[in-house]
């Protein structure tokens, strides 16, 4: 089973958020579970074989109010979407930056050498030493897209449910 | 949360509206832009008569012509201090562009932007506002839409459109602007809109517009 962990405040931002992405989990043959924050800290975690963490509205950031209770997910594959991708940050010793990207914009990923479009919804861009992380795509030499060395955690800024797919497909595929 | 509705009068607005009021949201406002001629982000055909919708569901309505987006910004923030709304709910479904101009303007004025519609598949969306709503197809602009579909409810009409979705692959929620719809009954409307006199313009085969001429509100 996959968790996706909703991070919106309003549950009508479940139907922007994260219903696309269960949608996602379901048509590659997964079975998908929604997390509600407040539930977070009472899921049993043997029942999940990973996780996605969704993003949320612009204004939102209730989400970080449950951070300390993400941590006990971070021994599962997890893949944190844009708000979800701040939360893994900051418990991966990251950091935010405040900065506005809003609408689809170019992307590199770095290894395949191509170009590809991906849709922003973000106000806070997670970072780390370049050290830390192993970069798949940037955005004008911005990581957008990479994985914490020597973990299972991943983080996108932009929001893959929408141009993306593939990147979801990928991860869930590892699982199998 | 007291909420405002972009609204264009056709089935996805309506259906944002319906929406709204089943999350428990007070929609205090719909907001109507009138678009530069050569814009192609909002709606059009018959945006007069969306003042009559907003008579018949019985919320006010901000309709004001839009030049610019800083014109838009600006009417995001007259309907925030006129109506007290902390967020705006739009129609976007696909459209990178159209979401992408919404959430900005909603950020400048400091609104919520919530679009429930997102992402969803358009078969379920059309098939869900032709049982719940009375709505007629008031514009055609694609083919192979044609003079047939105009004027006809959507719900005597929909084993059509999804055929032709099916064939020609269409978008069956006209959400490229294949045809534009207008609502004229909602189990929210308090009361339901009967068109009185009407004149269909056709400047091609699979360009043609069902203008409204004479319409009147009626008792449900």
């Amino acid at each position: 089973m996959i968790g996706i962990i909703a991070t919106p405040r309003h549950k009508i931002l479940f139907e922007e958020f994260v219903e696309p992405i269960l949608e996602i989990v379901e048509k590659v043959g997964h079975v998908g579970k929604i997390i509600k924050l407040e539930n977070l800290n009472k899921i049993n975690l043997e029942k999940y074989e990973a996780f996605i963490i969704s993003g949320t509205a612009l204004k939102d950031f209730s989400y970080l109010k449950y951070l300390r209770d993400f941590k006990r997910l971070l021994n599962k594959p997890i893949f944190g979407i844009c708000a979800g991708g701040q939360i893994l940050a900051l418990l991966h010793g990251g950091y935010l930056i405040n900065k506005h990207i809003i609408g689809k914009k170019r992307i590199k990923f770095i290894n395949e050498r191509k170009y590809t479009y991906a849709y922003f919804l973000t106000s806070k861009i997670p970072l780390f030493s370049l050290n830390k992380i192993e970069v798949f795509a940037v955005y004008k030499s911005i990581p957008v897209f990479f994985k914490i060395k020597n973990t299972s955690s991943y983080i996108s800024v932009f929001h893959p449910e929408v141009y993306n797919h593939d990147l979801l497909y990928k991860f869930l595929d590892n699982i199998k | 949360m007291k909420v405002g509705v972009l609204y264009s009068g056709g089935k996805d607005s309506n259906y944002v509206v319906y929406k709204a009021l089943k999350y428990g949201y007070k929609v205090n406002v719909l907001i109507n832009i009138l678009p530069r001629k050569d814009s192609f982000l909002f709606h059009y055909p018959n945006a007069k008569w969306v003042k009559l919708q907003a008579k018949a569901i019985g919320i006010p309505i901000i309709q004001r012509k839009e030049k610019t987006f800083e014109d838009f910004i600006k009417i995001l923030k007259l309907a925030k201090k006129r109506y007290k709304i902390q967020g705006i709910l739009t129609g976007a479904l696909r459209s990178t562009f159209q979401a992408t101009r919404f959430q900005k303007a909603c950020l400048l004025a400091g609104l919520w932007c919530f679009n429930p519609l997102w992402l969803k598949n358009e078969v379920s969306i059309i098939k869900e506002v032709a049982k719940i709503f009375d709505i007629i197809i008031v514009g055609m602009y694609a083919y192979p839409l044609d003079l047939s579909l105009i004027g006809k409810r959507l719900s005597e009409v929909l084993d059509k459109i999804l055929y032709l979705h099916n064939k020609y692959k269409i978008n069956p929620a006209g959400e490229g602007g294949e045809y534009e719809t207008f609502v004229i009954d909602a189990p929210f409307f308090k009361k339901r809109i009967v068109i009185d006199d009407y004149e269909i313009i056709k400047d091609s085969d699979h360009s043609v517009t069902y203008i409204i001429k004479k319409a009147h509100l009626e008792e449900k």
